[in-house]
This record gives structure tokens, C-alpha cells and sequence, in this order.
């Protein structure tokens, strides 16, 4: 009786205050700038907390307060590993990764004896990718062809500047890129043809964190919510950008331009269960280090 | 044994706190950081990140040192150059890396030279500033006297200059066996494509964070036993010098 109440109070504080949504900062506030700029509301009043790096958003995560989070697939499979109770509710970014180039380039054997260069670190989605399209084609990655790894801004500046000729970039880095290169893979496809799949990438989704997988209600509510804005947002391309650009720094014509070549569509996880399970293994079997756990059934949300 | 008992008073509060906090994530306990320790010593990437690691330090403490005795004996010789170098040092002193980090990654390229730059850049003007101080304190007298009795120039910087920058050179090489570590693992972890920062950054990028905790300690134990070292080594000298 006592949890009863306590369960009751609970749902209509939720009801009254909101509940927060983690999001990164970065181009990923394109989908949720309609519940930003109040175009859609649920039942639920959901508030937006923008991260803006991966220590931010785990100690939020980490601590126990009952919250919703958008993160990278990838990164949310290691949390749940470690002990999190971290669920995917639903995938809503599927296309962002491309090879760029300011040479010629026929094809992947042209990679031979050049160095590519890539965000972040060892492990990334595309790093792994691109390795096995190499051994794919007959390439040995680290021998044929050199890997380096930085930040993407710096990444930006030194292909602009010809000093580096490959990058595997997320956009909007590549279209920041592309007045002095052009693409010339696009990394959804590969995986596409690698995995039967027609979606792309799972990339990032929604995530629910903490005993709120008590709630049905509420998580279906801000589900329905999130998927609105999502749709919402591709369909008044320029309303969502006016409001992202007041939050992203980054000109809204080159996140115009990125928007066509990314992919922003939310699809509930009982849809596309079996996509994320299959790119964690695959990602798992490549690179164990990056992944060194396929999560559980646990990991998605019933 | 004083130092035992710190370091178990050290590793208590640790797991008095990881207890408190609960999480993997945000502090993991001593024992699991123990572990992956553990399982990191028997693996050759370690290894070979270390010895990355440590070589460049080497070789930019070297760099350091040459490059700080120039610019430094110069700068206390001379009160033009002094005026004249003393901007473009203090600015290397304050700017922060990553205003710059692009231009160090456009010139010496992401690997083994681009760490080395950014941490000779960042020890450098402290150390040329202690070495000037150290030739502008020397006794002008002793320097006339020397000259009255036409002792060699060799001798007159050997023994009267050299003698006197060589407190100064011990104090700013301690600073620097403190920091130059930290300083090496940062800029891999911006500029590098081996070493105990690199490995850091992908361990950060996995989650792995008890794995972070590991490596950290390596950097630890690097920096205990280069700053002994170097005091071992000072002591020695003073001793040297002293008799």
C-alpha cells in the first residue's frame, strides 16, 4: 500500500515538474529542437539538459535519480555493462558517417601507403568499419594504410588546409569539409551491404536510465513525444534549425547542408531490435576492446 | 615506511569514498582498479605505450634543458635579449594548448614529434627563466676579480657562471620532474598516436573507466621515480659541488 502511494505521488510529481532529457550538444539538438522550442509537448513536461561531454553525461547518468538520456549506442552498450540500469527505448540516428577525400580516389585501394584520419579514437564506429572494408579489400590496415586519430575541429582545419588527404568524419564536420574535398564513401551503405540491412547505422537513441522502467505510462509519453519532435523536425526543416542555431554554434547553412546527408528517424526498438543487436556483435567481433561485451536482453527496453 | 603507511592511508580513504559513491563509473573501488592493473602489466601494449611514453619524455626534458641553458645564459648576459625573448616566453608560458593545437598538429604532424613540442613549449619558459636568474645573480665581483687575474674565459664560465646557475638549474629541474608527465600524457592525449595518454583517451572513449584509473597509476609511479631520481641526482651534485 505504502509503494502504492508512493509509486502515485511519484507519477503526478513527474506529471507536474517534467522530467529531464539528457542530450548532447552538437547537431543532435536538430531532432529535439521542436520540444526545445515548445513546438510539441506531451502529457509529460519533459526538460532538455544539453551535455557536452561523455564525463558530463555519465556522472549524470550514474547517479540514481530517474531520468532520459539520448547517447550513442556504443557508448550506452559500455554503461550498461558496467553496472547501469540503462535501457534503449528507441533508434533515431542512423546516417552521419562518410570518407572524404582531396585527391583522387577510385576506390578503397587507393587508400594504399595514405594515412586516414579520424575522430576521437581507436574503436570508434567508423574506425572499425573502415578497418574491415580494408582486410575486405584485400588491404592490411596499420600496414597499407596508416590510421591517426584527433578531434574533429582539428581534423577540419588540417583537411582544408591539404595537409591531410582522408578523414572519416560525422557530419556536420563533412560538409565544413567539403569546399576543398568530396566524398567519396559513405559508411551507412557499406554497413548496409555488410549486414542486410536497409536502415543504416544505429547510431544514437533514446535512452531510459534508473527505476523509471516502473513507469509505463511516462516513458510511453515521452516516447510518443520524442518521436513527434523527431518528425516534426524533418518535416519544418527550417522552423528546427532556426531554433537549434540559438543553441549550436554552428552556421546554420552548413548544418542545412549536413541535414541531407543525415538521417534523423525514430524507430521504436521492437522495430529494430535485431539492426542493434547485430552492429553490437559485429562491433564486438571486430574490435573487442571497444565493445567487450554484447549487452544482454536487458539492454532493451520491453 | 612513513610512506607505506600514507599510501595505505591514501588507498582507505579511496575505497571509504568509491563505497559512498556507489559507481564504476564515477570512482571505481581499489580492487577493481587493482585488477585491470594487474592485467595491464601483462599485456605488450602496455609496454610498448610506456616506453613511448617515457622516451619522450626524455627526449624533451633534453631539449628542455639545451634549449633552456641558450636562451637562458643568453638572456642573463645580455639585458637586451633578455627584454627582447622575455614576451614570446611568458606568452608560451600562458597559452593554453589547445589554442594552438591545431598549428603544433599542422607542423610536426600527430605522433611522436607533436607531444614533444607541446611539452618542451610548456617547460621551456620556466626553465630559461631560472637559468637567467641564475646568471644575472652571479657575483659581478668574482667575475672582475677572475678577469684582474686573467683567469681563462673557459674557466670564468665553467666555474663562476655554470657554479652559480646550478642551484637554480636543480630548482627548476624538480619543478619539472613534477610536471613534465603530466604535461607529456596530456599532449598525447591531444597529439599522439602511442603512449600511456593515447591509451588513456581510449579507454575514456570506451567507458572503461577502471581502466583510466589504471593507467593513472602508471603516470604516478612515473613521476615518484623521476622525481626521486632527480633528487638523488641533485643530491650528489650538491655534495659534487660542495667540496
Amino acid at each position: 500500500m505504502k509503494k502504492l502511494v508512493i509509486t502515485i505521488i511519484l507519477f503526478f510529481s513527474i506529471l507536474q515538474f517534467g522530467i529531464s532529457l539528457l542530450n548532447p550538444f552538437g547537431p543532435t539538438i536538430f531532432p529535439v529542437a521542436p520540444i526545445l522550442g515548445e513546438k510539441v509537448k506531451g502529457e509529460v513536461g519533459i526538460s532538455i539538459e544539453l551535455w557536452k561531454n561523455l564525463d558530463e553525461v555519465i556522472s549524470k547518468v550514474s547517479s540514481n535519480y530517474s531520468k532520459f538520456v539520448v547517447l550513442p549506442i556504443t557508448t550506452a552498450a559500455n554503461i550498461y555493462s558496467s553496472g547501469v540500469d540503462i535501457k534503449l527505448v528507441g533508434v533515431h540516428e542512423w546516417k552521419v558517417f562518410y570518407l572524404i577525400a582531396n585527391e583522387d580516389f577510385k576506390d578503397l585501394s587507393s587508400l594504399k601507403g595514405k594515412t586516414v584520419y579520424s575522430a576521437h579514437g581507436r574503436g570508434q564506429t567508423v574506425d572499425v568499419l573502415l578497418r574491415y572494408l580494408l582486410v575486405q579489400n584485400g588491404l592490411k590496415p596499420d600496414v597499407d594504410v596508416k590510421f591517426a586519430y584527433a578531434a574533429p575541429q582539428e581534423i577540419v582545419a588540417l583537411f582544408k588546409s591539404k595537409k591531410i588527404n582522408y578523414a572519416a568524419l560525422p557530419e556536420p564536420f563533412v560538409s565544413m569539409c567539403l569546399d576543398s574535398g568530396k566524398i567519396v564513401l559513405d559508411f551507412q551503405q557499406e554497413w548496409n551491404k555488410i549486414s542486410n540491412s536497409s536502415l543504416g547505422i544505429p547510431i544514437a537513441g533514446l535512452f531510459v536510465v534508473g527505476k523509471i522502467t516502473e513507469f509505463e505510462n511516462v516513458i510511453n509519453d515521452v516516447e510518443k513525444t520524442f518521436k513527434k519532435s523527431v518528425d516534426y523536425a524533418n518535416s519544418h526543416i527550417d522552423e528546427a534549425l532556426e531554433i537549434t542555431s540559438k543553441y549550436l554554434p554552428i552556421p546554420s547553412a552548413i548544418l542545412k547542408k549536413s541535414l541531407e546527408r543525415t538521417t534523423f528517424k525514430y524507430i521504436p526498438i521492437n522495430e529494430c531490435k535485431n539492426e542493434v543487436h547485430n552492429f553490437l556483435k559485429t562491433m564486438h567481433e571486430l574490435y573487442p576492446e571497444g565493445i567487450p561485451q554484447v549487452p544482454d536482453e536487458g539492454f532493451y527496453l520491453k | 615506511m612513513k610512506f607505506l603507511y600514507g599510501l595505505i592511508l591514501f588507498i582507505l580513504i579511496w575505497w571509504i569514498f568509491s563505497i559512498i559513491i556507489d559507481s564504476q563509473l564515477i570512482l571505481p573501488t581499489p580492487i577493481s582498479v587493482g585488477r585491470v592493473f594487474i592485467d595491464l602489466v601483462q599485456t605488450k601494449t602496455l609496454w610498448s605505450s610506456l616506453l613511448s611514453t617515457v622516451l619522450k619524455g626524455i627526449i624533451a626534458l633534453a631539449f628542455t634543458i639545451i634549449l633552456g641553458f641558450f636562451f637562458g645564459f643568453l638572456m642573463g648576459i645580455f639585458d637586451m635579449l633578455y627584454e627582447l625573448f622575455r614576451p614570446a616566453f611568458t606568452i608560451f608560458q600562458s597559452v593554453p594548448v589547445i589554442s594552438w593545437l591545431v598549428l603544433v598538429i599542422f607542423v610536426w604532424g600527430i605522433g611522436f614529434k607533436g607531444p614533444i613540442v607541446i611539452t618542451v613549449l610548456s617547460l621551456l619558459p620556466n626553465t630559461t627563466f631560472a637559468i637567467a636568474q641564475g646568471v644575472k645573480n652571479t657575483d659581478k665581483k668574482l667575475i672582475e676579480m677572475a678577469y684582474v687575474y686573467n683567469v681563462p674565459k673557459k674557466r670564468i664560465v665553467k666555474d663562476i657562471y655554470i657554479g652559480s646557475v646550478i642551484p637554480f638549474l636543480f630548482t627548476a629541474l624538480e619543478v619539472i620532474s613534477g610536471n613534465i608527465w603530466k604535461v607529456i600524457i596530456v599532449s598525447e592525449y591531444l597529439a599522439g598516436n602511442e603512449g600511456i595518454g593515447v591509451q588513456i583517451a581510449w579507454a575514456r572513449q570506451y567507458v572503461n573507466v577502471p581502466k583510466v584509473y589504471a593507467l593513472t597509476i602508471f603516470a604516478i609511479l612515473l613521476g615518484i621515480s623521476s622525481e626521486r631520481l632527480i633528487k638523488f641526482i641533485i643530491k650528489r651534485k650538491e655534495f659534487y659541488y660542495a667540496s
